[in-house]
């Protein structure tokens, strides 16, 4: 067995997850390469690492997605392989094909995996074949509007159209009435052409008061795979995750075992290599069923680490320099409970629309058992070209309660001035007995919910005063031109001190 | 705004602030305090002492009656941000006398003026030089020190009005300058 241990790592990604890799590269002494957007130039990723490449002006599309300026920067900068993060090229097959083809350790899948599992009709027949049960809908995908009402009335109403190149929520819509199918089709495929460059759609039925419940795989290159317990994902807003617990507060053991065997039995069946996640819907009914694969780290796999006491970056470098897996499945445990918080620059007050802006004041929380994985320091601008996390805020407890306990207080000592995140919608959150309860699907934050819980910001006399106390010193030093060592002393002084004394009429 | 800067009369003097949160409007009265701090009145209320200072980027800590609390607030010409319970707070303060000042005329904005009487001891200027801001125009010597006034803006110097050796009352205009 060959151990292809690698001296520098090119990130290719930016952000909260960019920083994550660089930290987990140099607890292993490797070293790790930056790139970087103009919108990126200062960024805390490119500050971390030991070099960094700018790759191009700020859009995605000129910058972290230009599979050949990266490859370039890969070889200018001496590096020996890649590691993606999640978005951008994490799941496309060609960039991984052209990383291993430039002679590179691609830190993912193989290629081919990339592919069984990145078109999700072949993924939901491959998962069908392997006896992983999957969400009754198409095989193939469909354009035909006449074919979708077929189809629909077939597994019957309600059904998801989800687009087949797809993922993060996006391309997806629920049809209740067969008269807005044709509608829906149009919009999900105008969104996914939009979004992954693919139009192709597929429909599902709609699964009522799901879960959705993730199980962790990790798998070396020597066919031994294991799991590394759940991740119970079902507060979103716009089908994207907010918050995310480990272990699923409403899983019982018997279908944990079930779907992390399944989970292993999905990865076995594409020849999975490295981390990877596999997603599924737990119905109300206790019945689960595949959703889709995600062949890289996810943005969640913190809680992971967090009840395991696995560090995932480390284990996909392990992994991707060919280390056989050094635990048994037997040897894996849980402890504990851990919680994360996405912390969007969001206003959840105005339908969570995205809200980037200028971080005057920024500082995390920190604390016993208190994580923040971010990529933001105070005085920057949150750029307005990517996704719009800030940070996420992970937590772990002794036990659920705890757990929550312990977030609502780093909640209350996260310090954000100049930008609308997504704390108050958590603060509310944590309020309500249901989610205290662990009773929620994937339908918990409707409009009414928002309407019923979030509150208007008020009590607001003490920062009155601080901003008419902060303009008052400011104008008056201006009066004065000189700094706050000239305030001190006595009046006399500071009238002699006047130098463009001013009275107005 | 900047142009014109202060708009502060005499710091004991005080400024009332327009202040407008989302939670409604107030009217702020500011005014400093020997002991140190500053005398507040919300909304014409009883003035009260509350002193601190500004400990970050944006936040202060301000006492009142004994207590402390932390206020996350930041201020950006005349607009304010601030956290509070978690909540982003956008809002804006304003000077009444500096708005109605800067809607009226410009050529008072360049006025340079003396607090308390004295005599001018140099005058560096001469009407038509472009001064910076920053620059010493004039030197007026009052309560046995030398005073040295400077330019709070960019600008041409329009009209000396003194010469060395006379002596001034409190508040009169010394020099005006064209901003430029």
């Amino acid at each position: 067995m060959n151990l292809r241990p690698f001296k520098r790592v090119l990130v290719a990604n930016r952000g909260e997850i960019a920083v994550r890799v660089i930290r987990g590269c140099h607890e292993r002494g490797i070293e790790a390469v930056a790139v970087y957007s103009d919108a990126d130039a200062n960024a805390l990723h490119v500050r971390v690492a030991d070099a960094a490449y700018r790759i191009g002006p700020a859009a995605s599309a000129e910058s972290y997605l230009r599979a050949d300026v990266i490859l370039d920067v890969a070889r200018r900068a001496g590096c020996d392989a890649i590691h993606p993060g999640y978005g951008f090229l994490s799941e496309n097959a060609g960039f991984a094909q052209q990383v291993l083809d430039a002679g590179l350790v691609w830190i993912g899948p193989p290629p081919a995996s990339i592919d069984a599992m990145g078109e999700k009709t072949a993924a939901r027949r491959r998962m069908s074949a392997a006896g992983v049960p999957v969400v009754p809908g198409t095989t193939e995908p469909v354009s035909d509007p006449a074919e979708v009402v077929r189809i629909a009335s077939e597994i019957g109403l309600p059904v998801m159209l989800k687009a087949a190149a797809g993922g993060g929520g996006k391309g997806m819509r629920r049809v209740d009435r067969a008269e807005d199918l044709a509608n829906a089709l149009a919009s999900a495929q105008s969104e996914a052409r939009k979004s992954f460059g693919d139009d192709s759609v597929y429909v599902e039925k709609f699964v009522v008061g799901p879960r959705h419940i993730e199980i962790q795989v990790l798998a070396d290159g020597h066919g031994n795979v294991v799991h590394l317990f759940e991740r119970d994902c079902s507060i979103q807003r716009r089908h994207q995750k907010v918050v995310e617990e480990a272990p699923s507060p409403a899983l019982p053991e018997k279908t944990r075992q079930e779907m992390a065997a399944a989970a292993c039995r999905a990865a076995e069946a594409v020849g999975y290599v490295g981390a990877g996640t596999c997603e599924f819907l737990l119905g109300a009914d206790g019945a689960f069923h595949f959703l889709e694969m995600n062949t890289r780290l996810q943005v969640e796999h913190p809680i992971t680490e967090m009840i395991t006491g696995v560090d995932l970056v480390q284990a996909q470098l392990r992994v991707a320099a060919g280390e056989r897996l050094w635990f048994e499945q037997s040897e894996l445990a849980r402890t504990g409970h851990a919680i994360e918080l996405r912390i969007y620059a969001e206003d959840a007050s105005s339908g969570f629309r995205p809200a980037p802006g200028p971080l005057h004041g920024y500082r995390e929380p920190t604390g016993p058992w208190v994580r923040v994985d971010s990529g933001v320091v105070e005085g920057m601008e949150v750029p307005i070209h990517y996704d719009p996390m800030i940070a996420k805020l992970v937590v772990w407890g002794v036990d659920r309660q705890q757990a929550i306990d312990r977030a609502g207080r780093a909640l209350r000592h996260y310090h954000v001035v100049g930008t609308h995140t997504s704390i108050p919608f958590f603060l509310a959150l944590f309020e309500d007995p249901d989610f205290r309860a662990g009773e929620y699907d994937t339908g918990f934050i409707s409009p009414e919910w928002l309407e019923a819980h979030l509150s208007a910001p008020g009590g607001l006399e003490g920062e009155a005063i601080a901003a008419a106390i902060a303009a008052f010193e400011r104008d008056s030093r201006a009066a004065v031109g000189t700094d706050e060592a000239a305030e001190a002393g006595s009046a006399w002084k500071r009238a002699h001190r006047w130098s463009t004394y001013r009275r107005w009429a | 705004m900047e142009a014109c800067a202060p708009l502060v009369d005499l710091p004991e003097v005080g400024v009332k602030y327009e202040v407008e949160l989302p939670d409604g409007a107030r009217q702020i009265g500011v005014r400093r305090a020997d002991e140190g701090g500053w005398w507040v009145s919300v909304d014409g209320g009883a003035e009260r002492l509350v002193q601190g200072t500004k400990v970050g980027t944006a936040e202060w800590l301000l006492t009142q009656e004994g207590v402390t609390r932390k206020h996350a607030v930041y201020l950006d010409g005349e607009h304010v941000y601030a956290q509070h319970q978690g909540h982003a707070v956008r809002g804006t303060v304003i000077d009444p006398r500096g708005a109605a000042l800067a809607a009226g005329s410009a050529s008072t904005a360049g006025e340079v003026s003396t607090p308390m009487p004295g005599v001018v001891v140099r005058v560096l200027v001469a009407e038509g030089d472009s001064v910076t801001e920053g620059q010493v125009l004039l030197v007026v010597e009052a309560m046995k020190m030398e005073n040295e006034y400077t330019a709070a803006i960019d600008g041409t110097v329009a009209t000396v009005h003194v010469a060395a050796g006379e002596t001034v009352e409190a508040n009169t205009v010394l020099v005006s300058i064209t901003p430029s």
